[in-house]
């Protein structure tokens, strides 16, 4: 890369997992150390001061479970409404705020800490930034940040006051589905010059997309899209809790599972048992309550989690019949399908897209990775990089006004390329009307009441005139990114008349400054707040491991040698106790130098570079 | 209206689209009212070939995309993003018969006062015997007399498409004829109909 160029890192802001990417001189790949330590789970924990993010914040999902937040993105640009049924698959508390916005609610009892959404996701960006920047050893300023293409106004607004928050400049919101087909359709293996229709089947963890995309030459242009907002892995989860808590209650009539420490056990083993059939016909489980002192356990079979979940693996074929339609293809027109997102892994998904497309899907790119890999090859072509390709992605849902009735009337509608503007001309129904209510929609439905409602504004300064005199032209304007601005003017006097937008869901530039100023206040505090719980963490994963290899260590280790690690291990324990962060980052390093012998033993290796790689991610 | 190869405001080279120069990639200054034709480089005249369509729209967006000025100045970047919404405007418009033969008459009948609701004469009994037989059709979910009824309706869609070009053909030799335009007019609105019952057809896979 040039030096004039300014990187633009590609960022997949996942509902369980974030992850970043970029072009290095070897061609596009996931920033940071092999392995699982390039991604950030999306998941945070609230100390008392601030926040712990990623694998640190997973690990509190078991011992605090109501400050430790996840799935984060279901929350992004919705009202407490349209949420009622996510929050009750959620341990942590969300209320209603001003403008319809949700806040999550942190402790027990006064006084709250209370975050938006918008917040939280910030928080992710920080850390995925923050680890990039390390890995790179440069700064990171732009990103393209992925969203699922189904996403509406609100949720890609609120993802982007996310990225002002976290202090990143957006360079360009690109649809998850078409990032994946970037990955695939630049991918080397691929031969560049067929040309043809690629269908992407997008199931991830909290969100479903499917698009149909026609590769031509250097043009990957987005034909139709489709999705779903509410469904993915997590919703296979959730039944296999609902059978879960069942079977438990056969035994136990009387049993509640409403605690978060119930709510996420019941989570941790649906997943267990989701993934272990994902290789086998049946597999065991067992639970233990322990503030309960009730445990229970019995087998899960294959068959058993395909029937509760082919509900849903239909509503996405449903998905994949409309969005066929849309394009005006028939099965047989698709060339390619390829998949993304964890929960294709699931074979009962492959099986069913494999009979619906009459072809096997493309499996070869990585299906955690190829968003984020998509996601970096867009911003190497936005930073100035490479001028070889173009996609021409679209607005999956039509944009509109109320009008007379409630009825709903397009002015952009579903699936146009963007960038477009669009304007119609209204007028007003009551004689020296000086004011015009315009109430802007999203969707495909006819009457708003079907629609998602985005905002409002008043037109004021129309000259008095007879009613139908007026001409008011409404203007529509969807950038590159998918976002929308909104103006009008009354022609007939010429004179533009003054327009206020009232998001609803969203976040005012005023709020948005107060968050900020807030966040670089406590940085301070935070971060040695932060890295102390980090330390702490990682001295308890040292000792595990020393007491795990402590009895070969005889042979490894001269008895003195034993007696500076016993005694190390208390100065460590010691500092733990303490709130200085540094003074137990410093005894940690004395320790890791004391065990290193340990290393050449073979058993000791494998332990001892798990805790090599903490010590990596930690500094 | 004439097709006249307008020049680069810059190097004065021949432009294709009024939007851009080809040769110095440089954005032109346009008027508010710039016409699609303008926009796309093509003569006025209905009828267009459908690849040369996608080409153009291709090699324009290829380079006016706001993707190729993320690192441009500000002044730069928005008149790619303008520039780019005309186009795909322009290119929506081009695509449909029938959006086309709409787009087109409007810019001939500027002036001219044109009666906006005209129909075919017989089409409204036409049209209320179709709906009558579609409402059954629904009710009765009858899917193969339903299948029979779109294909039968498509076949007349595309009948009335037929009529655009030759009428667009007459009134080249004459452009005093406001009646061709009216007659247009009248189809364009059969048209609306015609879509609105072929609409209340649910899909079939």
């Amino acid at each position: 890369m040039n030096n004039k160029m300014k990187r633009i890192i590609g960022i997949d802001l996942g509902t369980t997992n974030s992850l970043s990417a970029t072009v290095f001189d070897e061609g596009p790949e996931v920033i940071g150390t092999d392995g699982d330590f390039s991604v950030t789970p999306s998941v945070l924990s609230w100390t008392g001061s601030g926040w712990l993010v990623g694998q640190e914040a997973r690990e509190r999902r078991i011992t605090n479970p109501e400050n430790t937040v996840y799935s984060i993105k279901r929350l992004m640009g919705r009202s407490l409404d349209e949420l009622s049924e996510t929050v009750q698959d959620l341990p942590y508390q969300i209320v209603e705020a001003q403008r319809q916005l949700v806040k999550v609610r942190i402790g027990e009892s006064k006084p709250y800490k209370e975050f938006t959404p918008q917040e939280l996701s910030a928080e992710i960006l920080k850390k995925v930034k923050q680890r990039a920047e390390e890995a790179l050893g440069e700064s990171v300023e732009k990103a393209v940040i992925t969203v699922p293409a189904y996403f509406d106004d609100a949720q890609r607004q609120a993802t982007r006051d996310a990225c002002r928050i976290a202090g990143l400049e957006v360079a360009r919101f690109i649809n998850e589905p078409t990032a994946a087909a970037i990955a695939y359709g630049l991918d080397e293996k691929r031969d560049l010059q067929k040309d043809g229709h690629v269908v992407v089947y997008d199931l991830g963890g909290g969100t479903f997309d499917i698009s149909i995309l026609k590769l031509s030459g250097k043009i990957f242009k987005v034909v139709a899209t489709h999705g779903n907002t509410q469904l993915g892995g997590d919703d296979f989860d959730q039944v296999v809790v609902e059978t879960l808590k069942d079977r438990i209650h056969q035994e136990h009539p009387e049993a509640e599972f409403d605690d978060p420490e119930s709510k996420h056990i019941l989570k941790k083993t649906a997943e267990f048992i989701k993934i272990k059939l994902s290789f086998s016909p049946e597999t065991d489980y067992s639970l233990d309550f322990s503030k309960k002192s009730m445990s229970f356990s019995g087998v899960f079979k294959l068959e058993e989690f395909e029937s509760l979940i082919a509900p849903m693996i239909e509503q996405t074929l449903e998905s994949c019949r409309h969005v066929l339609r849309e394009a005006n293809l028939s099965v047989k027109k698709i060339d390619e399908v390829v998949l993304v997102g964890g929960s294709t892994v699931i074979p009962a998904v492959r099986k069913q897209i494999e009979s619906f497309f009459g072809r096997p899907p493309h499996v070869a790119i990585d299906p955690y990775k190829v968003v984020a890999i998509g996601a970096g090859i867009q911003g190497h072509l936005l930073a100035g990089g490479r001028r070889d390709f173009l996609l021409l992605d679209v607005i999956p849902l039509a944009l509109g006004i109320e009008t007379l009735g409630g009825t709903f009337s397009k002015i952009i509608t579903g699936n146009t390329t963007i960038p477009i503007e669009e304007s119609e001309t209204f007028t007003t129904n009551v004689d020296n009307q000086t004011s015009i209510d315009v109430n802007i929609f999203q969707g495909e439905r006819e009457l708003i009441k079907d629609c998602r409602a985005l905002g409002q504004f008043k037109l004021r300064g129309i000259p008095p005139m007879k009613a139908g005199l007026p001409l008011v032209e409404v203007m529509f304007r969807v950038d590159a990114n998918g976002i929308l601005t909104v103006s009008a003017i009354e022609k007939r006097s010429g004179k533009k008349a003054e327009i206020e937008v009232i998001p609803f869901h969203g976040l005012t530039q005023f709020e948005i400054e107060r968050i900020m100023e807030d966040s670089f206040e406590h940085a301070v505090d935070d971060f040695n707040e932060r890295q102390l719980i980090e330390f702490r963490q990682t001295a308890e994963r040292v000792f595990r491991g020393i007491e795990q290899c402590w009895d070969v260590a005889e042979n490894d280790l001269s008895e003195t040698s034993r007696d500076e690690i016993q005694k190390q291990m208390d100065v460590v324990r010691q500092s733990m106790k303490g709130q200085d962060s540094q003074a137990l980052k410093t005894q940690l390093d004395v320790l890791g130098d004391l065990t290193r012998p340990l290393a050449d033993n073979s058993m000791g290796r494998s332990i001892l570079s798990e805790l090599q790689d903490d010590a990596n991610l930690n500094q | 209206m004439t097709f006249e190869q307008p020049a680069c405001q810059k190097c004065e080279s021949t432009l294709i689209s009024h939007l851009f120069c080809l040769s110095c990639n440089a954005f032109q200054t346009v008027p508010p009212e710039i016409d699609y034709f303008e926009v796309l480089g093509f003569p006025v005249c209905f009828e267009i070939n459908s690849e040369d369509l996608e080409e153009r729209y291709k090699s324009l967006s290829l380079v006016l995309h706001p993707d190729f000025f993320a690192a441009a100045p500000e002044e730069e970047k928005r008149l790619s993003e303008k520039a780019s919404a005309m186009l795909n405007t322009a290119y929506n418009s081009f695509r449909g018969t029938t959006s086309r033969a709409g787009y087109l008459l409007s810019l001939f009948s500027k002036g001219k006062n044109l009666n906006e609701r005209t129909l075919p004469d017989g089409f409204l009994q036409e049209m209320f015997f179709l709906q009558e037989s579609l409402d059954e059709l629904l009710e009765s979910s009858d899917s193969s007399a339903l299948n029979k009824m779109n294909e039968d309706l498509r076949t007349r869609h595309k009948e009335i498409e037929s009529y655009y070009a030759p009428l667009f053909k007459n009134f080249k030799d004459l452009p005093e004829d406001s009646d061709i335009l009216q007659q247009l007019q009248t189809h364009l609105n059969a048209e609306r109909y015609l879509r609105r019952l072929l609409d209340r057809i649910p899909a079939t896979d």
